[in-house]
């Protein structure tokens, strides 16, 4: 019987071409020519006491070890309304190209893959991780 | 108790209208919201029903909309906005669309073939601005002195002619 493979430990680096995965709600997209696209607000800090200097992600290169595909991310993380959610994928190097920008391991109870994107993001650089990004699935709840 | 943003009632005969709100951020000392206006001095524009009706969508996310700790949407944002939008939108302008930010600000986008533009209303966090990116050139104005700048592409962002129907 096959061992499950080490996850890594919350300092092991991340390599820039390390896939990070940012669930996007379905306030912060567009409809454009029939379907969702995400406005650069998704792609900003928590407002939550304490965490305002970090954007919640998932990573990659951790999924790939725990055997998991970023696709069922809406229903692990939101399962009453996994269609309210999209999943964008953007490159590890092309977050930490952004001014101040920094990647974190910080594995929770409920997502072992979880990450962190630290640093201010201003309008300028959301708007540079917005670029950085794309749809791995958009929500799935219908376009208006 | 959820907010709202009502249009009207108004006088049919005037060229403005008031944005009759309850705005929970607000709570009177009686535990009710205090009622909030915005006059609106634009009614003729094509674009303004269109905005109204995303304000008011917006004004009804409660607190931690995103389950990340996103705050509701703040009143003083949408009234910046509005008054915005009246001083620099023609009248066949393309409606903006319109979206949350964690911090209880909003966010506004056109876009067209080739241009971008994005205006952002965010007092918590001493943010508003406006910006033009067409391709690789990305110019950002603060909302205050940005008149000119929205001036300049305002033309490229007319409504398509179906809207003006």
């Amino acid at each position: 019987m096959s061992q499950p493979a080490a996850l890594p430990a919350d300092d092991d680096p991340i390599g820039p071409a390390t896939p990070i995965y940012r669930l996007v709600p379905v306030e912060q997209c567009e409809p454009l020519d029939g379907a969702w696209m995400f406005g650069s607000g998704a792609f900003d800090n928590s407002s939550e006491e304490g965490f305002e200097n970090e954007m919640s992600v998932v990573l990659g290169d951790t999924l790939v070890l725990l055997d998991r595909d970023p696709s069922d991310l809406p229903q692990r993380a939101y399962a009453d309304q996994p269609e309210r959610w999209g999943v964008a994928v953007l490159e590890a190097g092309c977050i930490t190209d952004v001014n101040e920008q920094t990647i974190h391991r910080t594995p929770t109870e409920h997502e072992r893959a979880h990450g962190d994107v630290r640093g201010n993001k201003n309008s300028k650089r959301r708007r540079r991780l917005k670029k950085c990004a794309t749809w791995v699935i958009p929500p799935a709840a219908p376009v208006p | 108790m959820q907010s709202s943003l009502l249009y009207g009632p108004c006088d049919s005969s005037s060229s403005s209208a008031v944005l009759h709100s309850t705005w929970s951020p607000y709570p009177s000392i009686w535990g009710r919201p205090e009622p909030r206006k915005i006059e609106v001095q634009r009614r003729q524009a094509l674009w303004l029903g269109a905005v109204i009706l995303s304000l008011g969508r917006l004004a009804r996310l409660p607190d931690d909309w995103d389950r990340r700790g996103a705050r509701a949407v703040n009143f003083d944002d949408v009234r910046d906005a509005l008054v915005f939008l009246q001083r620099v939108m023609h009248d066949d302008t393309a409606a903006p669309s319109i979206g949350p930010l964690s911090s209880g600000g909003i966010e506004l986008r056109w876009r067209t073939d080739g241009l971008e533009v994005e205006a952002i209303f965010d007092r918590r966090r001493e943010e508003t601005v406006l910006a033009v990116i067409a391709g690789s050139n990305e110019t950002e104005e603060p909302i205050h002195s940005a008149e000119k700048l929205f001036a300049d592409i305002a033309d490229r962002l007319a409504a398509p002619a179906p809207d003006r129907a």
